[in-house]
């Protein structure tokens, strides 16, 4: 389902999260990740928060591409990238 | 169906298929030259399929909604405005010369969706922006006691209990006298009663409507598909059916439904799935019936690797999966199996199968592994990531399209496509898996 940048944005400013995940399917995800992302630099909020990208379709091309920190493809890889960021077990 | 039909071996009438693919019927195609480029694409898949050297790799991008984003018109009239959505369709056929062409139909009618208030979808429009493809909405819809009546009748669940949850006109459904129960002349009245009431009399009307519709896009679809074969470009399906595991774990319990049964009622999973295998055969069979291609297409998603263990897919998915294919190899057709996502951890498992009579098409599954392990056995179909064709550069494309031609591609048995559907893939990535293939793709 499409999710308008601007909702990721009040979010980081309401929740102030240490890690935030966008998770996507098919190509499409590719464009929607990178516009919430460039959404919540503009936002001068991009340092505040970890973002990691996942999904069976996402790829180190697409986390450059989109601007995000890290991807995992699968649920897991997002809970050890987590973990790495802000420890916890 | 003819007897003399049903007398022919499972190899005879897999012959008499592709005779029909290659020659197919009702066709006037619009040039001599039509004709015969028809005919080389067919025998050059129909080589590959049968695990035979072809002239070169066939290259068919899985396109999903790519030629509505690359022709510049929405994804809702794609759905909505039959004339646009043919031309889409011709304009990224004619401009971009695939080995197969895959129906419009799938863009699916949307006024008809509308018409009957599905809710199983969210489509343009209908909770999503007029460029987003459909989406399906999972939740429980088959609830964790319903096993029993599934399994007692499962026509009768469809109809009684799942349509009046999906479709919304045909929520009073669920009003209807089984039909099971129409015996001698004392339940006839009983029958006939329900028929009577003004909610379900506004269920069929809505349904009337819709009927009438879906019979316009068919109109609309039929003409298209019709007139793109003439120009000399073969439909790649068929079919369709699904693994009974995904007919459980998609659209009725869902994945968290199915993964908990698995745990906590697997009898009753293990014995819904062996109820409906024949239903997914006949299924394979009916829906390639009216086609000339031999393909049916199985979609596979709760199986792949990272949803179950070895262990669960040995014992839950595979063996139903299994017979739906045996079943449908018995009936003269090739199952076209899409292992989306990995499938790195099944290939040993899914090796033993009749040789050549199944086509394996590969997502993010490495494809030396695949070659290796069933590479003598049966044809492989991939895997250009969408990654790569949304987001990389043309030679990004052709260095991926030249390794796996060098290693899928040895000895035939092979066909280049797409990963995935490649929806909003540059257009100059597409071009240049197709064009390098057909210039690097050539055997001999």
């Amino acid at each position: 389902m499409t999710w308008p940048a601007h909702k990721f944005v009040e979010a980081i400013k309401d929740v102030q999260p240490q890690v935030m995940g966008l998770s996507g399917f098919l190509t499409l995800a590719y464009d929607s990740m990178k516009s919430t992302i460039a959404a919540i630099k503009d936002a001068g909020l991009r340092d505040k928060v970890k973002i990691m990208i996942g999904g069976g379709q996402i790829s180190e091309q697409v986390k450059e591409y989109a601007g995000a920190d890290a991807y995992g493809r699968d649920a897991m890889a997002g809970v050890s990238l987590a973990r790495a960021w802000i420890g916890g077990k | 169906m003819d007897k003399e039909w049903t007398r022919l071996s499972p190899e005879a009438k897999l012959e008499k298929k592709f005779e029909s693919w290659l020659m197919p019927q009702g066709i006037d195609f619009i040039s001599a030259e039509a004709e015969k480029a028809y005919k080389e694409r067919a025998t050059r898949m129909k080589d590959a399929m049968q695990l035979k050297v072809p002239d070169r790799v066939p290259v068919i991008p899985s396109i999903g909604f790519f030629p509505a984003y690359y022709a510049g018109i929405t994804i809702q009239e794609a759905m909505y405005d039959y004339d646009k959505l043919c031309q889409a369709w011709r304009k990224y056929t004619f401009d971009f010369m695939p080995d197969a062409y895959s129906s419009c139909g799938r863009a699916g009618p949307g006024k008809v969706y509308d018409i009957i208030d599905y809710k199983l979808f969210v489509w343009p429009g209908h909770g999503i922006g007029p460029d987003t493809p459909f989406q399906c909405v999972e939740a429980e819809y088959m609830k964790a006691d319903e096993y029993d009546a599934l399994i007692q009748d499962p026509s009768d669940f469809w109809m009684r209990i799942h349509l009046p949850r999906i479709i919304g006109v045909l929520e009073p459904l669920g009003k209807l006298f089984p039909f099971s129960r129409v015996i001698e002349i004392g339940t006839i009245g009983s029958f006939v009663l329900r028929y009577g009431r003004p909610e379900i009399r506004a269920a069929f009307d809505a349904l009337f409507k819709a009927g009438e519709e879906a019979m316009k896009w068919r109109e609309a679809v039929s003409a298209c598909d019709k007139a793109i074969v003439a120009a000399g470009f073969p439909m790649l399906g068929g079919g369709g059916t699904r693994a009974p595991f995904d007919v459980l774990g998609d659209t009725l319990r869902g994945t968290q439904g199915v993964m908990l049964d698995m745990y906590r009622q697997p009898d009753k999973l293990l014995e819904a799935m062996e109820r409906l295998s024949p239903l997914m055969i006949e299924m394979g069979v009916s829906s390639a019936r009216s086609s000339a291609s031999p393909l049916v297409l199985i979609p596979l998603h709760k199986g792949a690797d990272g949803f179950m263990s070895d262990e669960q897919y040995k014992t839950f998915y595979w063996p139903t999966l299994g017979k739906v294919i045996l079943g449908l190899i018995d009936q003269g057709l090739i199952p076209f199996v899409f292992a989306e996502g990995s499938y790195n951890r099944r290939l040993e498992i899914i090796s033993d199968l009749p040789k050549g009579k199944v086509v394996w098409r590969f997502d993010d599954t490495d494809m030396a592994r695949a070659k290796e392990i069933l590479g003598d056995n049966a044809c492989i179909y991939g895997n250009v990531p969408a990654a790569i064709l949304s987001t990389g550069t043309t030679d990004e494309v052709k260095a991926y399209c030249k390794k796996l031609i060098d290693v899928a591609g040895k000895g035939g048995g092979f066909i280049l496509s797409s990963g995935v559907i490649i929806d909003t893939a540059k257009p100059e990535n597409v071009r240049a898996m197709i064009e390098f293939t057909k210039e690097y793709g050539i055997y001999g």
